[in-house]
């Protein structure tokens, strides 16, 4: 136990490791997050109303502008609370 | 554990993950906004761009959304008062059951 509480010390070059590692995850869960959002809105879009047995060339159109469509949104919706918070210094 | 870490590296520590929370959370706020907002913006993906009245439509829901739960602001106040009042009656009641069952 002696021994690994050296191995504690964090040297800040660790540090930034440990920061960058952090930043990456959250990253990574922010966009499958946003996977998770296209694929249920954009399925509902296209393909809860007739299902079918299987996905036709028109419902692949579709769900390749959905997506396009709700990443735009996503944008605009980041944009749009981003600028208000700064505009009243908290959210 | 943490007791291990000198005292400038445990605050910078704690500076960086209370940022990457609040980030998340930032983060988090978006996606329900715009899952929110597609629902009453956008009906159809008959093109894979937004027209000008999808975009002022979501930027207007953005916006009316904060004025909303800005001005349940004072509803928080009743409700913090109402469930610490709550807890405190929950409390002094749990014992009664504990007393009916035996």
């Amino acid at each position: 136990m002696s021994s690994s509480a050296s191995g504690l010390n964090l040297s800040s070059a660790n540090k930034d490791e440990v920061k960058q590692r952090v930043r990456k995850e959250m990253a990574m869960a922010n966009a499958q997050e946003l996977v998770n959002n296209i694929n249920k809105n954009c399925y509902q879009m296209c393909l809860s109303k007739n299902p079918g047995t299987s996905i036709s060339s028109s419902d692949e159109t579709c769900l390749a502008r959905c997506m396009d469509k709700f990443l735009a949104s996503w944008d605009v919706v980041s944009r749009a609370y981003v600028s208000r918070v700064q505009q009243e210094g908290s959210p | 554990m943490s007791a291990n870490y000198d005292e400038a590296t445990q605050r910078e520590l704690q500076t960086f993950v209370e940022q990457e929370t609040a980030k998340a959370q930032m983060q988090n706020t978006i996606h329900e906004f715009t899952n929110r907002c597609w629902e009453s913006c956008i009906t159809s993906a008959k093109s894979n761009q937004l027209d000008s009245k999808e975009t002022s439509c979501l930027q207007n829901c953005v916006g009316r959304f904060i004025d909303t739960s800005q001005s349940m602001m004072p509803a928080y106040s009743v409700l913090r008062r109402l469930t610490t009042a709550e807890t405190a009656n929950v409390n002094t009641l749990s014992v009664e059951p504990a007393l009916v069952v035996t």
